[in-house]
Parts: C-alpha cells; sequence; structure tokens
C-alpha cells in the first residue's frame, strides 16, 4: 500500500485545512487547579520531605478522618480504623481519603441500584480492611500500598464501565 | 457443566437455518480491499464471522425486527455495516436477543474488524488483521485472529481458540476460556473465571473473585493478581521465568519446573501460610508482627518469583 | 532557563514535592491538551492528566535524561490518554449517533471549528489524526500506541481529513 500521506493531490481545501491545524493551540489550560488533587494521590517516597509536604498530608488525613466517621456513606464506606492508628498522617490514609471520594463521585453517577454491585463493592471493601489490617503492622510497605492502590483502580474501572454500559442493559445483571 | 451446556446452546444457535418471521432479510456484498478496515455494529441477535475466499464484504441473513433498516457503506479501504433503529429506541432494553438480527458476515481473511454490539452472541473465526471484539451480554467465540485481538464483554463468556499476537481478554462476570494462545495476552474478569492452556510468552492475568486454572507453557513474562479468587497455574518449559504474583485472600498454587534458576520472594502479610516444595527454606516469621518471609534461590538465581499476599495461601511446588 | 529545568528536575528526583509543583505547573497545559484531544471529554482529561503526573511522579528517579523531559513527560500522557481511550469503547455502544461533547477552544473562528470537528470525528479517525497532525507522531508508531495497522494509521488519517474538509467547508 502506498503511502498516501506524500502522494495524495493538494487541493485549496487542504491548503485551508493545513493552515488551520498549524493555528491549532498546542496547549490548553485544564478549567481548574489540578494540583491539589494531584499532590493527596502522590505515592510517597522513601525521601525527604518538605515541612509543607508534612502539614499538607496532615491536612489530607484530618479531611480523611472526617470521612471515616460519618455514618452514612452506603456500602462503599470503610470502617472506623482504632484510634491508635490515626496519629500520623501516611499514604494509606491519603491514598484511602482520594479513593473513597472519587468512589463516592463514581456511585453517585450511578443511575440504577443493583444488588449485585453492592455486592461487589463489599468484597472490594473487606479486602481493603485486610490490607489495611496488614498495613497497621507494616505502615508504608510499598507492596501492600500497591495492594491497596490496585484494590481502589480496580473498583474505579469498575464502575467506570458500568456507568458506560447502559444502565438499563446493566440493570439486567 | 454449565458452562458447556450454554456453550453448546449457542453453537446450536449459530447453527441452526434462520427462522422465517417478521425479521427483514438482507443478502448484500461489495468489493473490498485484502486488507479492508470493516466496522460492524449489531445490538442484538447472533453474528457469524468468517473469512471469505475472495475480496469481498458479504453479509446475510436476517436484521431485527425493531430495526428500522441497515447501512452499508463501503469507499477507500473502508466498510461500515451498521443496524439502524428508531431513534425513539435510544436508551431501550437490547436484551431480548431472539428478536434481533441474525447474520452471516464475510469479510477477507486480512481485514482489520471492529465489532460492537450488546445483546449480541458473536462468533469470529480466521480473520487476521486484528480484531476488536466487543459486546455486553452476549457470548463471544473467537478463533484463529491474529495481530491485535481485543476480546471484551461485560456479562457474555468469552471463548478464545488458537489466537495469535497481543491478546486481550476481558469480561466484568462472563467465564473465560482461552486455549492454544500464542504471544502475549491479559486476561481480566471481575466475577468470572478463567480457564487457559497458553503458550503464550508474556501472560498476564487479573481477577478480583474469579477462579482462573492456568496451564502455561514457555511463558517468560508472568503477572497474577486476585483479591479473593484462587489461582491455580502450572508454568512448564520455563527455566528463566519471571513471575509477579498479588493475592489478598486468594490462594496461589503455583507449579514450576524443577529444574528453575529463579530468586524467590515471597510473603505472607497477615495469616497466610507459604508453603515450599522446591528446597528446605522454610518461611521466617516476624518477631514483631504477623508477616511471614520465605527468600531463597535457585540455580543461577536468573529469574524471579515475587509473591505478596495478605492473608491467602501460597505454594510453590515442581511440576 | 534548562539549567533552572534542570534543578527542578533534580529536586523533584530526590522527592522535593515543591519542586514538583512547578515541573506540574509548567507542563499541565501541554500534557492536558494531547488528553482533552484524544479522549473530548473535560473530566476524562482531567483524569489523564492527573494519572499521567503521578506516573511522573513514580518513574522521575528514574528519569535520566535521555530524552527531553518535555518529550518524555508527553509520552506518558500520550500513553495515558489513549488507555483511557481504549477503556472507552463501551460508552459507543450505547451513545450511537450522538455527537461527542464540544471542546471549549480559547480562540474563535477557524481554529475553533477545526476544534470542533476534530472532536466529532468518528473515534479511532480522530485519535489518529491527533496524533499524527497536532502531536507528530508517525504512522508505525500510532500503529504500535493504538494497537492497529500501520495501514489503518494512514486510511484513517485520510478519512478524517476527508471529513474534515467536509465539515470545515460546511460552515
Amino acid at each position: 500500500m502506498r503511502d498516501r500521506d506524500d502522494t495524495a493531490p493538494h487541493s485549496a481545501e487542504d491548503d485551508a485545512l493545513d493552515l488551520a491545524i498549524q493555528a491549532l493551540p498546542r496547549s490548553q489550560s485544564p478549567s481548574r487547579d489540578l494540583w491539589p488533587q494531584l499532590q493527596a494521590q502522590l505515592p510517597p517516597r522513601h525521601a525527604r520531605r518538605a515541612p509543607w509536604a508534612w502539614a499538607a498530608a496532615a491536612a489530607v488525613a484530618a479531611l480523611a478522618l472526617s470521612v471515616w466517621i460519618r455514618p452514612d456513606l452506603g456500602p462503599g464506606t470503610i470502617s472506623a480504623p482504632p484510634l491508635a492508628q490515626l496519629d500520623s498522617p501516611t499514604a494509606e490514609h491519603s491514598l484511602l481519603n482520594v479513593y473513597e471520594s472519587q468512589k463516592a463521585a463514581q456511585m453517585g453517577a450511578l443511575n440504577f441500584s443493583n444488588p449485585s454491585v453492592g455486592r461487589q463493592l463489599a468484597i472490594w471493601d473487606g479486602a481493603v480492611q485486610q490490607v489495611r489490617g496488614a498495613l497497621s503492622y507494616y505502615p508504608e510497605e510499598p507492596r501492600l500500598l500497591r495492594q491497596l492502590d490496585r484494590l481502589y483502580r480496580q473498583q474505579l474501572n469498575y464502575l467506570e464501565t458500568l456507568a458506560m454500559v447502559d444502565p438499563q442493559v446493566a440493570a439486567y445483571y | 457443566m454449565k458452562a458447556i451446556l450454554s456453550k453448546n446452546a449457542l453453537l446450536l444457535c449459530l447453527l441452526l437455518p434462520f427462522a422465517a418471521n417478521a425479521q427483514e432479510p438482507i443478502d448484500e456484498s461489495r468489493s473490498v480491499s485484502a486488507n479492508e478496515r470493516i466496522s460492524i455494529e449489531v445490538m442484538r441477535g447472533t453474528v457469524r464471522i468468517r473469512p471469505s475466499d475472495d475480496n469481498v464484504f458479504r453479509v446475510r441473513g436476517t436484521i431485527d425486527e425493531d430495526a428500522e433498516g441497515y447501512t452499508l457503506e463501503s469507499d477507500n479501504g473502508f466498510t461500515s455495516f451498521e443496524i439502524d433503529y428508531p431513534r425513539s429506541s435510544r436508551g431501550r432494553n437490547w436484551s431480548d436477543a431472539d428478536d434481533g438480527s441474525e447474520l452471516e458476515i464475510e469479510v477477507p481473511q486480512g481485514s482489520e474488524l471492529e465489532f460492537e454490539g450488546v445483546s449480541v452472541d458473536i462468533d469470529v473465526m480466521g480473520i487476521t488483521g486484528g480484531s476488536d471484539i466487543s459486546t455486553v451480554n452476549g457470548d463471544i467465540i473467537a478463533s484463529e485472529l491474529g495481530n491485535f485481538v481485543n476480546l471484551s464483554a461485560v456479562n457474555g463468556e468469552i471463548d478464545s481458540r488458537n489466537n495469535s499476537g497481543r491478546i486481550d481478554i476481558s469480561t466484568i462476570n462472563g467465564e473465560v476460556t482461552d486455549n492454544g494462545s500464542t504471544g502475549r495476552i491479559d486476561y481480566s474478569t471481575i466475577n468470572g473465571e478463567i480457564r487457559a492452556n497458553s503458550s503464550a510468552t508474556e501472560v498476564s492475568i487479573s481477577t478480583v473473585n474469579g477462579e482462573a486454572v492456568l496451564s502455561l507453557a514457555g511463558t517468560e513474562v508472568l503477572e497474577l493478581s486476585t483479591v479473593n479468587g484462587d489461582i491455580d497455574v502450572r508454568l512448564a518449559d520455563a527455566l528463566t521465568p519471571r513471575i509477579d504474583g498479588s493475592t489478598v485472600s486468594g490462594d496461589l498454587r503455583l507449579g514450576l519446573e524443577p529444574g528453575i534458576s529463579a530468586s524467590f520472594d515471597i510473603s505472607a502479610n497477615s495469616g497466610g501460610d507459604i508453603e515450599n516444595d522446591f528446597s528446605d527454606d522454610r518461611p521466617s516469621r516476624d518477631r514483631y508482627g504477623p508477616r511471614k518471609h520465605l527468600n531463597f534461590s535457585t540455580g543461577t538465581g536468573a529469574g524471579s518469583v515475587n509473591i505478596t499476599t495478605v492473608s491467602g495461601d501460597i505454594e510453590i511446588v515442581p511440576l | 532557563m534548562a539549567e533552572e529545568l534542570q534543578q527542578l528536575i533534580r529536586a523533584a528526583q530526590a522527592g522535593d514535592l515543591a519542586s514538583f509543583a512547578r515541573l506540574h505547573a509548567q507542563f499541565v497545559d501541554r500534557a492536558y491538551s494531547v488528553c482533552l484531544r484524544l479522549l473530548v471529554d473535560v473530566q476524562k482529561a482531567e483524569d489523564a492528566c492527573q494519572e499521567t503526573f503521578i506516573k511522573v511522579w513514580q518513574q522521575l528517579p528514574q528519569f535520566r535524561g535521555d530524552s527531553a523531559f518535555a518529550t518524555w513527560l508527553h509520552r506518558i500522557a500520550t500513553h495515558t490518554a489513549i488507555d483511557l481511550w481504549r477503556k472507552d469503547r463501551l460508552l459507543r455502544l450505547v451513545d450511537e449517533g450522538e455527537p461527542d461533547n464540544q471542546v471549549a477552544s480559547p480562540d474563535e473562528g477557524v481554529p475553533k471549528d477545526l476544534e470542533n470537528a476534530i472532536a466529532a470525528l468518528p473515534r479511532q479517525a480522530r485519535a489518529v489524526f491527533v496524533l499524527f497532525a497536532i502531536e507528530g507522531y508517525t504512522h508505525a508508531e500510532i500503529a504500535a500506541l493504538l494497537e492497529i495497522a500501520e495501514g489503518s494509521s494512514k486510511a484513517h488519517y485520510h478519512r478524517a481529513r476527508t471529513l474534515l474538509k467536509e465539515s470545515l467547508s460546511e460552515r
């Protein structure tokens, strides 16, 4: 097959199109500042942290706490950890906080209720609890944090797939 | 047993002559190129796609009784075929597959095929230019496909046979069966079981609750991930594989060549057991926590076996 | 300027969040742009953009400066957006015939028309067009990225051009 990029005849419309392409901006700004949310999602590096980063992490952890103690979060709720765990901000807290809010937003966007979805999410919740149990012994253990991260990514992907499929179709299952 | 029955039922559907009913017949063909890009959308029914002997796109059968017609366009190396529905049917329930289209489609073997449906059972075979097949509720039977092969369903079963190239198979609830695949393959399910016999050099498997049983040969890179589901893998003909595994409470059993050269790094963080039938090394237990850890090497240690679990049992055994 | 960038990269590699924040500020628009053009959805583009910078943060210690930082980051953004683009396939099953979201463009006139026409292209044609005509990837690279044959990439590109010319001449 010939490469028609080079051989196709060039019309006035082609010239106009090429000019228009060149005029397209190479950069576009997001409509909101993405940094604050990003910062909370960044996994820890085992390197020095700027002092203000600790303060930010503490703020995130405080937020996470407020999520934990709300009694009305529905099937995706995680139960409150023992108080002993809450004395310092950790990667686990930041991760939970960000993912739980994303998950709640995605669940809010789903306009159907289906018991099997609730059951499935409960399975992930149970797994999250297990990993958190292990993290209580080994805080910041990278493999456990990766597992936690994976569990939430799976849930978000799952909810995203459900949201993409027509609610009526999905409702049959 | 249930799976076998349903597969036979699907096969029966596909073999039955098309019933005469209110569905409109269709018999169309177009001359196309040997490597035509073909896109097909059929919302519900059953579709069988086979390679044609000549460079022709051909579609025969009956179309959905609720459809208002179809669109077949073929131009400049692109052919697209769609069943058209009245706009009022948007957001409708597509689950009555019996009323859907029943189509037999032929495309050139070297075509690159994209197929999309909702409640449609699709049986596709022998396309070597690449296949991207997705359905929501229907089943997929895909055999002898090559190049890039994407098979995705939400609730349907996927039966993959002798596919090659870079293969992606994903479902949420459906069962996945794969036999004879080569190349590089990713299996992904949430609930569905996975049963595979593969000679792919790179294999990745991800499940949440589903059980997975894999018999692999010659796989060099293997990634395993499960939450609750158990995974059982036999990996033959691989002496220096790179294996990464992660489970939460699911058990992982890994059968490996007795002559394997690899460094093993296995940890059970909270309650899981580690059983090692490869060497006399035994897992050590943390003094201040529940973790068990096993670290040893065989042969030159060229390969790697890294596995982590929270509370699942890990077992490594020689084949 | 280049020296300043190198310093930021080195500091971020060492884990300094403040430096990473400055890198983010400097490069976020370019990354967001490719995500938005491929995904045609502000929310998804933002998600892809966030994921991009998480990967950049994670992989930064391994960045050796073999390629320019901007190129390296942009490649990660493109890959991330394409991964999401691939997942988007199911959306089309239920979004039959609906035009894609209209992308907001900063300028009025032809660029805006073109931006909207690109957003309305069939998804494969759109992806190929964005990658080839705007992002400068070769057809061979696009074929690998989108998991299609190289010939397909060329064919999609020409189809996209034909559709765009039609679309612009109608306006």
